[in-house]
């Protein structure tokens, strides 16, 4: 064989190659074409659920007659663009009429597939409709990552001890979407999860306790602060730090006098934590204790510090006078937080 | 003079079109791992709303950094099209770069700017900052005013001041999608180990832009934004989306990156270079390997940012010089890495396979065409395997666009009309029969003129999104405003660069 044959022979292989992609292109442009022209139609049905979510069942008849006409891929699509959109008896009519359709049974089906892209779409379709379903605890120890963070997501739709457990057993997830997945939810679900974080608190390593007291701290529930306290001598400054993130949250009584014991601790990180805490407390006594340390050798606690004097109000203010005339560190940071004081505060300004 | 030929000129013409050959296989192994990627994303991403993410509390924050430099034209629309971002913890940081027009004034009067007196570490050392401002309107935009310094400048201020766990850097005329950030942001969620994240560029000429959003997504109507269009298809989604798997990206678009606040500051921020976003990907990348924590670099194929691109050759042809000067100078700075297993698949797959597919390739594409052209006048290759040499070339390259082209349409197809889409096939196929060729040219002009020493940017002029204005490009020289270059197609650039293919000219680089 010569070159020209060899190049020959290559010339058809990619102009094959070149009509086989193009026939590709053109086939997919056909059916893009045809949802271009059942777009109106499919505009038509949208609205025939929104009417049927009223609750009346003349709608909902029409709306089913409408979507029958439509593949239940263009189905779905429709009712879960409209599901995160509603709650209470609309939701139910939505469901109910994702159950006629046979979309909700579909994915109840779904969850059991061996193709995870399958388990993945029908956790969102239950999800969205917010759908209980037993199988879903099992996609939360699921080998696909993506699967278990949104059996995650489930979990808020359908809060049940169970799902707070596997939520729980979560935050050790390897993978960070899960992780965030289950910190998220367990926020969402709020006090109720409460029970099993506290429990989960008493036996988790370091990574899982600090993603418990990280979510302690956006919860707030006072239930916390015992807890939180014992890991103040945790031997690990990031956990130790998130405590006191936690307890000040808590807003008990005695986390005021706790977080300025706090303010001695030898890790910058903790002392950060408490001095913000007591900010965020306007726990005004511990202003004596905050201010030596607006000459603090770490720029970011001595900016802490001015301004958790400036949210302790009238007595921070005085405390930031008393130091912004002198030199130094400590001075300059004084002047800086009074100068924002003063341009946040338009009278003062004047 | 046929001794000559058969001594020196044939084994080197063997040499030119063994890498041909290996060019082609490396873009085979990359399309195959582009079509993978994007395949596990779609299924994903399929039905995902993204709403977690967007009510959540343990969102990552993150800031928007914004240079600008005599925006005037365009400031009003860009910011008010930030604003309309949907994503819950984020801050707008407009950095205005010592503007000498009505940039300040304008986005005072427009949003209602008072100033203010944040708090700062001033980790990086920067021109001097002059008033910060913070708007009553939308509390979450603060405008800094600075004495002029340059883009790299400009956002290493607003990384001082930034306070987010991620920063965004874009250029102020860009535009993005709204959810953009949800999306571009799991990388970050999903691991520590992530440090910059990019998104895909699209050319927005030939779309209709209303206050600072996009009205239609519709592909370029004129040949030379539409070849533009076809390479940065070809570059973001199988080039970017290919390296996810062979070893990490090498390089984010500097008009649309995410990036760990924390790790910027460690690397010094921003340095101010012709290239100098791809620099900073190459440092980061590079940080990792040397202090022994990852760092990786994620592309995500499903946000887009949409951008102009130049609509005269002698705008483009002064963009792509500069491309290739920025890319040189990168290559040059981090040449340690080359080939040095200390910084594993760094320094043994990714910077050699930039180094020996994108950069070498225009230089061994002018060596080609030159080894072609004597082996005519010595009468060793006929004109018929010329001729037919060249077709498949041109061919291959034909080939390479639309497998793009057929990415996009099992996709994202986001042009959505038919016509501008079969438009795009007719703009594939022209690009191989002129366009290539000129490309060549203005890259070797990129690496001689860097040989030479020139480092300055250059200035763009840009004249905003109307569908009427045509951006010529043009240049002189001015810090700021100039795209980056990690907006430049690269991942799928080079390709037919053999004696053969020579003869048609190169793909552009960066």
């Amino acid at each position: 064989m010569s070159a020209i044959d060899l190049v020959v022979i290559m010339l058809v292989a990619i102009g094959s190659a070149i009509t086989g992609v193009l026939i590709t292109v053109w086939v997919s442009s056909l059916v893009q074409a045809h949802r271009v022209r059942i777009e109106p139609t499919l505009g038509e049905a949208r609205q025939a659920i929104v009417a049927a979510l009223s609750g009346e069942p003349c709608e909902s008849e029409a709306a089913l007659v409408n979507l029958s006409r439509f593949s239940e891929r263009y189905i779905a699509g429709v009712m879960l663009d409209l599901a995160p959109s509603v709650s209470g008896t609309s939701r139910s009519v939505l469901v109910s009429l994702g159950e006629q359709i046979g979309v909700v049974d579909r994915a109840r089906t779904g969850v059991h597939s061996r193709r995870w892209s399958t388990r993945l779409y029908s956790a969102r379709v239950l999800t969205a409709f917010g759908v209980e379903s037993t199988a879903m605890y099992d996609l939360l120890v699921d080998h696909s990552p993506e699967v278990r963070a949104q059996a995650a997501a489930w979990c808020v739709a359908v809060p049940t001890p169970v799902g707070t457990d596997h939520l729980v057993r979560l935050l050790g997830d390897p993978d960070g979407l899960c992780r965030f997945a289950a910190q998220d939810a367990l926020i969402r679900i709020g006090l109720p999860a409460s029970e099993a974080l506290i429990a989960a608190l008493d036996s988790a390593d370091d990574a899982v306790a600090g993603r418990i007291l990280e979510i302690a701290a956006a919860i707030g529930d006072d239930r916390y602060f015992e807890h939180a306290g014992a890991v103040l001598s945790d031997p690990s400054r990031a956990n130790r730090a998130v405590a006191v993130a936690a307890l000040a949250s808590t807003g008990n009584r005695n986390a005021g006098p706790t977080l300025v014991a706090l303010l001695a601790d030898q890790s910058d990180d903790v002392v950060l934590a408490a001095i913000t805490g007591v900010g965020k407390l306007a726990y005004w006594s511990g202003g004596p204790a905050i201010e030596p340390l607006l000459s603090h050798s770490s720029w970011e606690i001595r900016k802490a510090a001015g301004m958790a004097l400036l949210a302790l109000g009238a007595p921070g203010t005085i405390l930031l006078r008393a130091d912004a005339p002198g030199v130094g560190p400590a001075a300059e940071m004084a002047l800086q937080a009074l100068q924002l004081h003063a341009l946040s505060t338009p009278e003062v300004a004047a | 003079m046929t001794h000559f030929y058969r001594t020196f000129l044939m084994p080197a013409t063997y040499v030119v079109l063994a890498y041909f050959v290996a060019l082609g296989l490396f873009y085979i192994v990359l399309y195959v791992s582009a079509a993978l990627d994007m395949r596990q994303y779609l299924r994903q991403v399929r039905a995902e709303k993204y709403s977690e993410i967007l009510s959540s509390e343990i969102a990552p924050s993150i800031s928007m950094l914004v240079p600008a430099h005599n925006e005037e034209a365009s400031i009003k629309e860009s910011v008010r099209a930030l604003l309309t971002l949907t994503y819950p913890r984020l801050e707008i940081i407009v950095v205005d770069d010592g503007s000498t027009d009505e940039t300040l004034p304008m986005l005072t009067s427009t949003f209602g700017l008072v100033a203010i007196h944040p708090i700062y570490d001033q980790r990086l050392q920067t021109k001097s900052v002059r008033a910060i401002f913070r708007s009553e309107q939308y509390p979450n935009l603060v405008v800094v005013s600075k004495a002029n310094g340059g883009k790299a400048d400009s956002l290493n201020v607003g990384l001082n001041i930034s306070s987010s766990e991620l920063v965004c850097a874009i250029d102020a005329d860009t535009i993005l999608d709204p959810d953009g950030l949800r999306r571009l942001v799991r990388p970050f969620i999903r691991s520590q180990d992530v440090v910059a994240a990019g998104a895909t560029i699209r050319v927005a000429n030939g779309c209709t832009v209303m206050q600072g959003r996009l009205a239609s997504e519709r592909g370029p109507h004129r040949a030379l934004a539409g070849i533009q269009a076809v390479e940065y298809l070809r570059a973001f989604l199988f080039g970017r989306p290919g390296w996810n798997r062979l070893g990490g990206n090498l390089l984010i678009s500097g008009a649309f990156g995410l990036f760990r606040r924390q790790s910027l500051l460690e690397t010094n921020g921003y340095v101010r270079s012709v290239g100098e976003d791809m620099e900073l990907i190459v440092r980061l990348r590079r940080h990792g390997y040397e202090t022994g924590q990852p760092a990786r670099v994620e592309f995500v194929p499903d946000p887009v940012a949409w951008t102009e691109t130049p609509t005269s050759f002698r705008g483009l042809g002064r963009q792509r010089e500069r491309w290739q000067r920025g890319f040189t100078d990168v290559l040059w700075r981090h040449r340690s890495l080359l080939l040095n297993p200390r910084f594993g698949v760094l320094g043994l797959v990714v910077f050699p396979a930039f180094v020996l597919f994108e950069w070498m390739a225009p230089i061994i594409e002018i060596v080609g065409l030159a080894l072609v052209a004597a082996g005519l006048v010595f009468g060793q290759l006929s004109a018929l395997f010329a001729i037919l040499f060249f077709s498949l070339a041109c061919g291959l390259g034909i080939l390479l666009s639309m497998l793009a082209l057929m990415l996009e349409e099992l996709s994202f197809r986001r042009y959505g009309r038919a016509r501008d889409r079969a438009l795009l096939v007719v703009w594939a196929v022209l690009e191989n029969l002129g366009y290539r060729q000129l490309t060549l040219w203005w890259r070797i002009r990129g690496v001689v003129s860097y040989v030479r020493g020139k480092k300055s940017w250059g200035k763009m002029t840009r004249k905003g999104f109307n569908p009427a204005d045509d951006n010529d490009g043009s240049i002189a020289d001015f810090p700021v405003r100039s795209p980056s270059i990690a907006r430049q197609p690269v991942g799928v650039a080079a390709f037919n660069t053999s004696a053969g293919a020579a003869m048609m000219g190169s793909r552009p680089i960066p």
